[in-house]
């Protein structure tokens, strides 16, 4: 997928040689897919199968108060299933953006050493578009964790006063 | 038989089982040698009661937690409770797959790798199942409806995306130096030499970019001192609080696990993987069955180290404060990766990538730069911030230690 990409932006936008695929030999689907597999079958087999076993051999006496949940010994007021912090949304939405960008210089830094110069313009360019909002971010406050918190502290202090 | 045995996939299916009896054992001797460092650290025995010096420590551990009450709470989405610590455990397994464990072996007339599987994006493939962990962590701490493990659950999500983009783009330096997404390909390009006798292992010529690799991939295991999302201390176990008997066990191995899986990525990536300097038979070209087992066990060891450090770090440094977690990594760890990614394409750019004295040269330009504009700019990447509006009238609190 990626090559066919690659390749495809190259034709279109870039005239050079591209990257020849590296002299040490890959594997065959059937050697990569059962080489995968022994792996995750391994994870399952171990994780479930260990379960099963538990269930066998564990005992099970339930209690009302081993139902509940645990908050130090006092009874839990609410669900915790409940909105949160807008902090912690604002960290996922930046890293969203950032980590696209990341995900898109992955192709590119493979093939980089054979492309030469439209290669590395084209980074200055994304690179930009990485750099400057970022420093808009960093500027307009985005990134500080204490913002928010304090800024409430503020008002209502302001709001005491008068 | 025989010539399936000996064949490309008779071999890695060998050597998947190895590494699988290996892994489990490893991990399960990993608690105990943590337990055991924990005690050197602080002056005490640790676990010396079952078997000979505490060895068997590990079985009795895993005893007592298969014969423990599994209770699943009323409260809880339960598929969602049973699935996370499966979907941790298998995760932390399933990247172990493509680390190249000792080079080629010569098996009659047959070349074959030791290594599992040998994808084009090795890389990548460790990376992304990598990625996946923080659905266990997320999932355990949401289905458990409490608020210690909901709140575990959502900041492993924010500190484990944060961590990952500074972490993707030190992996980005060693891809550009190597120009390759292939484990074996980045090995069997640090086994050659500068001068002869320096090898050429990444650590040495981006010495900045490994730290910073270190310290992203203690925060994506969740390990000291960034272990936010379970600190027992303010939110009693985190995101497995609800959980018991076996299933917290799981999350317990599931930890350790990604901590071998880090530490053979950290040994591959940026430490030559299998490769040892001056000596013969961990070279590219010795394909006989011994050199083979002394390459496995040159990578075993270097992981050792790895899993080691890790443990030291664990019983001597303090748990950082989130603010201060999320500080360091947007505004300490991604602007320098951002400086050392561009460096490596500009070391790219004029051909010099593999050239030991630019890069040292770039690298302490990249460190001077950061550290003037942090000195300049007075951010200070953790500790308290001095430059907070005061709230109280009165004498400004700086915010400094008081003399």
């Amino acid at each position: 997928m990626i090559s066919i990409l690659t390749s495809t932006v190259h034709s279109l936008v870039l005239a050079g040689p591209l990257a020849q695929p590296s002299a040490t030999h890959g594997n065959t689907n059937v050697e990569l897919v059962v080489g995968i597999f022994l792996f995750v079958i391994a994870g399952f087999v171990i994780g479930f199968g260990g379960l099963t076993i538990g269930r066998i051999v564990r005992p099970t006496m339930p209690h009302p108060e081993k139902g509940k949940a645990y908050e130090c010994g006092e009874p839990a007021i609410g669900d915790s299933w409940v909105q949160f912090d807008l902090r912690f949304y604002t960290v996922a939405l930046v890293f969203i953006v950032f980590d696209v960008e990341v995900a898109l210089l992955w192709p590119w830094a493979v093939v980089f050493k054979d492309m030469g110069a439209p290669a590395f313009w084209a980074f200055i360019v994304f690179f930009l578009l990485i750099a400057i909002p970022f420093l808009y971010e960093w500027k307009s406050g985005y990134l500080n964790w204490v913002r928010a918190s304090t800024a409430q502290k503020r008002r209502s202090v302001l709001e005491e006063g008068t | 038989m025989v010539e399936f045995l000996t064949s490309q996939l008779g071999v890695s299916i060998i050597l998947a089982l190895v590494v699988i009896g290996v892994m489990l054992g490893s991990v399960a001797y990993c608690i105990f040698f943590e337990r055991k460092i924990a005690g050197w650290v602080q002056d005490r025995f640790g676990p010396n009661r079952v078997g000979y010096r505490g060895i068997l420590q590990s079985i009795a551990d895993g005893g007592k937690l298969l014969l423990k009450e599994d209770v699943i709470p009323g409260h809880v989405d339960t598929p969602l409770f049973i699935l996370a610590p499966a979907i941790i455990f298998l995760v932390a397994f399933v990247g172990f797959a493509a680390i190249p464990w000792g080079g080629q072996l010569q098996l009659g007339e047959n070349l074959v790798d030791i290594q599992v599987a040998k994808p084009d994006i090795g890389l990548l493939y460790i990376l992304g199942v990598a990625s996946i962990g923080v659905y266990g962590v997320v999932l355990g701490g949401w289905s458990s409806n409490n608020k210690y493990s909901f709140y575990g659950g959502i900041r492993a999500a924010a500190q484990m995306l944060s961590y990952e983009i500074p972490l993707g783009l030190c992996i980005l330096v060693v891809v550009l130096t190597m120009g390759t997404l292939r484990l074996e390909s980045i090995t069997l390009q640090q086994t050659e030499y500068w001068g002869g006798i320096l090898p050429m292992w990444n650590v040495i010529l981006h010495p900045l970019a490994f730290l910073v690799f270190l310290i992203t991939a203690l925060a994506e295991s969740n390990r000291m001192p960034f272990d936010l999302p379970e600190a027992e201390q303010e939110l009693v176990g985190g995101y497995h609080t609800e959980y018991s008997g076996l299933k917290f066990g799981m999350f317990l191995l599931a930890e350790y696990a990604h901590m071998i899986t880090a530490s053979g990525f950290i040994a591959v990536l940026f430490l030559g993987g299998w490769h040892f300097p001056w000596i013969a038979w961990t070279q590219p070209e010795a394909t006989a069955w011994y050199a083979v087992i002394a390459k496995m066990l040159v990578l075993a060891g270097k992981i050792t180290f790895f899993i080691f450090l890790m443990m030291w770090l664990r019983w001597t440094l303090p748990r950082l404060r989130f603010d201060q977690l999320l500080r360091l990594a947007w505004k300490g760890l991604i602007p320098i990766t951002l400086g050392l990614f561009t460096l490596a394409v500009i070391l790219v750019y004029v051909g010099r990538q593999q050239s030991l004295p630019w890069a040292l040269l770039g690298n302490a330009v990249v460190l001077a730069i950061v550290l003037a504009a942090a000195g300049l700019s007075q951010v200070e990447v953790t500790g308290r911030q001095a430059n907070l509006p005061s709230i109280r009238p009165g004498p400004v609190s700086t915010g400094t230690a008081r003399t």
